[in-house]
């Protein structure tokens, strides 16, 4: 019984992908000290932006939501009998699964008594950050381009 | 990690130095650093390594600030001048301790280790005393867990250390350190070759515990040196019965045990933290401080721990919502 056309999750679900999106690009670069440098934390309201901790707090909620999220979707896809994903929806899901993985890493090394080699933390701090910016070119590209996540029929 | 590793040399060249020169100033049992006793303190594998300082002993030679000089000269940077220039000029500090290398009275980049000296009374006794300060190393280092590029990382001997050539210096570590121990020098790592005008600010430099010796079985500089021998280096396990011992002979306090969640660095005292650290900003010593410090990171860890339910979330979210469609269909 198809009552999803096309698998639409509905405005709602849209906005809050795109916010939690949103506020995890804000979050996650206020990892890097750039918003002390450039000023941003010295407009009215913005001060907490550069209060590490507190950053850090709000991209594991936003962390929190967008894996809800994602998960919501994909159990719909599944009750959805698998509709074919488009290049540019395989593309984006590649990139957010390597990121929710080098992120789960981040997450599970603060935990005291977790271990991981240097090695290890390094690609996953390091690809954490690049994917998330080829992510950020991704969506671009494919909004721009307006690519849809599923192909079209 | 460092091109050249300090001569056997270098050690002993300092073992005879300081013999020399502290023999005068130090008074009867002073024991030669030669003869101190080596790698008795190996852990098994994945078990981490703590320090115990009994402060009620130190006597403020110097030696161990002067042995962790010497032998991590190596590993100090070396910047270029001129440094290039950081934008915004009015945000981006240049921190620049090359022509003040000697300085060994507080952190530098160039000092790892040094000494704050209180005069204090407790119960009517009159103390002098004289405090090594450098890392904790936590159990749970904010430093290690936040920084962006992986740069500062735990071993599993619980030493953390800052990658020199992957450090691009934003300081991050320092402003979540409880203690602001890491220290900057402008001028030198990665960020040279990637966009200095714009990012990084240089390479974060603090103690790593002479993590370079440990894995050689040797004792790290500033412990081997000790004429009172006042440091222990061992599984921290058993350095925090050691520390207990210490503290019930002063009818004494132990710092750094539970701070940030527990650290591996335990300081005991005769005389209360809370009044040393009064002492310290009375009396002007240079930071760091030793007040009572919270899990840094135990929003993070609680945060996590939340992050895992998410997928549960979704998927009772999905179901709910299935559900509510067939019923609506049915109907």
């Amino acid at each position: 019984m198809r009552f999803h056309k096309q698998m639409n999750l509905g405005r709602i679900y849209k906005w809050l992908w795109g916010l939690c999106i949103l506020g995890l690009v804000f979050t996650g670069f206020g990892q890097l000290p750039i918003y002390s440098r450039y000023k941003l934390s010295t407009l009215p309201g913005l001060k907490w932006s550069a209060d590490f901790y507190f950053t850090h707090a709000l991209h594991e909620i936003f962390a929190f939501l967008l894996i809800a999220l994602a998960v919501y979707a994909i159990v719909i896809w599944f009750f959805e009998r698998r509709p074919a994903l488009s290049k540019a929806g395989f593309l984006r899901l590649v990139i957010l699964a390597g990121i929710f993985a080098t992120g789960i890493v981040r997450v599970l090394k603060n935990f005291a008594g977790f271990y991981f080699s240097p090695n290890t933390l390094l690609v996953a701090d390091i690809g954490h950050l690049g994917l998330a910016v080829v992510f950020l070119l991704a969506i671009a590209i494919t909004a721009a381009l307006s690519k849809p996540w599923l192909k079209a029929g | 990690m460092f091109k050249n590793t300090p001569s056997e040399e270098a050690m002993s060249d300092i073992s005879r130095r300081n013999f020399l020169k502290k023999a005068a100033a130090s008074a009867g049992g002073l024991a030669l650093a030669a003869s101190a006793p080596r790698a008795a303190f190996a852990s098994p594998k994945g078990a981490e390594l703590a320090t115990v300082l009994d402060i009620g002993r130190c006597i403020g030679c110097g030696a161990c600030v002067e042995a962790c000089r010497t032998i991590n000269n190596f590993k100090f940077p070396k910047p270029q001048k001129p440094f290039p220039v950081m934008s915004p000029q009015d945000r981006v500090k240049v921190e620049d301790w090359s022509e003040k290398q000697n300085v060994d009275s507080r952190l530098t980049p160039y000092n790892w280790l040094f000494l704050q000296t209180v005069d204090v009374s407790y119960k009517g006794q009159d103390y002098l005393l004289n405090i090594p300060r450098r890392c904790m190393h936590c159990q749970n280092p904010p430093c290690a867990n936040l920084c962006p590029f992986g740069a500062a990382r735990k071993l599993d001997n619980g030493i953390t250390v800052i990658h020199p050539e992957i450090c691009f210096g934003g300081a991050k570590c320092r402003d979540v350190c409880p203690w602001k121990i890491p220290q900057r020098q402008t001028g030198v790592g990665l960020y040279l070759k990637v966009m200095p005008r714009f990012g990084g600010n240089g390479v974060l430099f603090k103690c790593d515990r002479c993590f370079d010796r440990i894995e050689k079985g040797k004792l790290p500089a500033c412990i081997e040196i000790c004429p009172e021998q006042i440091q222990h280096i061992g599984p921290r396990e058993a350095m925090l019965e050691k520390a207990k011992a210490i503290a019930k002979e002063y009818d004494g306090f132990i710092y750094g045990d539970t701070q940030n969640g527990g650290t591996n660095t335990f300081y005991v005292s005769p005389v209360p933290f809370e009044v040393l650290d009064r002492a310290l900003k009375e009396q002007a010593q240079p930071a760091p401080h030793l007040e009572p410090v919270e899990n840094s990171m135990a929003l993070s860890e609680n945060l996590g721990k939340a992050l895992l339910l998410a997928p549960l979330a979704g998927a009772l979210a999905a179901g709910a919502s299935i559900a509510g469609k067939l019923k609506k269909s049915q109907d």
